[in-house]
């Protein structure tokens, strides 16, 4: 670890679940811990549908509406890895190296006998899990019978059917490619710092209620005189997934990420800085 | 006489990548110890860690970053360094201070992982 800090930063799960953790980051500076959740929502890659090309569409959404709405739909990208960037692949357009393709078609076929009886309900709601993938490892991440998501609602006559290309991308591009619905971020809930200026009516105290983490500090001495060397010490991260991957992957990937950029940054700085001072004869 | 590494496709013009990622702000080098570097495509997520590094070094006077548009995809780090060292070197470390950062999260939540001591709940009831 580096020398000037004792030790390096310290991870503390506090919970673990199907798509969502908690944990408390310590011993570390809060541009770091900022540093984590920024990539955690907008430079981890998923896939996510980003071209549709629609065959026939007599629903009562127009085409684009459709596109949108298909767009939104998180995809499972376990292995998102092994995909590469559209820009970065050799293909000219798209190719499965670079994309994964879904189909759908729903057509509702008119029932004669039925047509005319108030008691049938004749409405077909599309859902994600009329979406076929071609890869099996790329697909809507709600396909259980359960929670389908719903793309639009068709009658008796109408057909649909589309193509649509997932890509892989990050959400500073796109919001649909971030990993995470939400990231909870806390730090000093007893506001010692003073860094959260509370808009108030009458009273602070009872206005605002601490959050669940003050647990873990101590309480504030409205005596005690203001510390104004403190520092943020220990981060409160709280993350919920789309489902597109586990929430741990999500943290050790953005660390991952994190890591590269700096990477990349020093090979450049070599390649080109180093000559530079070396001229000035150091 | 085309770089030998470049693959010439077609007749198309060879595809120039570019990794123009980090430059030195022209004028900011009056010496080495002081300068301005311009990242591309940065934004506070890395400017405002590499700081923070950056003012952890004992031999570093001054470091700053800056994101001097909005509507730019640039961040300036200033950095003024003692005469021990450069600010080339300083930024140098600074990135491998804040790798070795990163690789201790990795390693303390992976740790926590393995232990399992947590809350844990692997499907939800349905």
């Amino acid at each position: 670890m580096d020398m000037y800090n004792n030790g390096g930063p310290e991870v503390s799960i506090r919970s673990l679940k199907k798509d969502s953790m908690k944990f408390v980051l310590t011993n570390t500076d809060l541009s770091v811990a900022n540093a984590l959740r920024r990539i955690m929502i907008a430079e981890v890659p998923t896939m996510a549908i980003d071209m549709v090309e629609i065959e026939t569409n007599s629903t009562v959404l127009t085409d684009e509406f459709i596109a949108h709405r298909l767009g939104m739909i998180p995809l499972t990208s376990f292995d998102v890895d092994r995909i590469q960037y559209t820009r970065d692949c050799t293909c000219s357009h798209y190719c499965p190296n670079c994309s994964v393709e879904l189909h759908l078609h729903v057509k509702v076929t008119v029932d004669y006998e039925e047509m005319n009886d108030p008691n049938v309900d004749k409405t077909r709601q599309v859902t994600s899990m009329d979406l076929i993938s071609v890869d099996d490892s790329v697909r809507p991440v709600s396909d259980d019978k359960l929670h389908p998501i719903l793309i639009v609602k068709m009658r008796p006559g109408q057909e649909l059917k589309l193509k649509c290309v997932a890509k892989k991308g990050v959400a500073k591009e796109h919001a649909k490619w971030s990993p995470v619905y939400g990231v909870a971020f806390e730090y000093d809930p007893y506001n010692k710092l003073r860094h959260s200026h509370y808009w108030i009516e009458e009273d602070e105290k009872l206005e605002w209620g601490v959050s669940a983490n003050a647990a873990e500090e101590t309480p504030v001495d409205p005596n005690e005189p203001f510390d104004y060397n403190a520092k943020p010490e220990k981060f409160y991260i709280e993350l919920e997934t789309s489902g597109c991957m586990k929430p741990e992957d999500v943290v050790l990937r953005a660390m991952t990420i994190m890591q590269d950029k700096l990477g990349g940054l020093q090979i450049k700085l070599d390649d080109e800085f180093k000559e530079d001072t070396q001229r000035w004869g150091y | 006489m085309p770089s030998t590494k470049a693959i010439v496709r077609m007749e198309e013009d060879p595809i120039e990548i570019d990794t123009g990622k980090v430059t030195i702000v022209p004028g900011t080098m009056t010496e080495p110890q002081c300068a301005t570097f311009c990242l591309q495509d940065e934004d506070h997520t890395l400017g405002n860690a590499v700081r923070w590094t950056l003012m952890k070094n004992p031999e570093v006077d001054f470091a700053s970053y800056s994101i001097p548009h909005p509507s730019e995809a640039r961040t300036n780090i200033r950095v003024q360094t003692s005469d021990k060292t450069t600010a080339v070197d300083a930024v140098f470390k600074g990135l491998d201070d804040l790798t070795d950062i990163c690789s201790h999260v990795i390693q303390s939540f992976q740790a926590e992982l393995a232990k399992g001591e947590f809350e844990y709940e692997e499907e939800t009831a349905l």
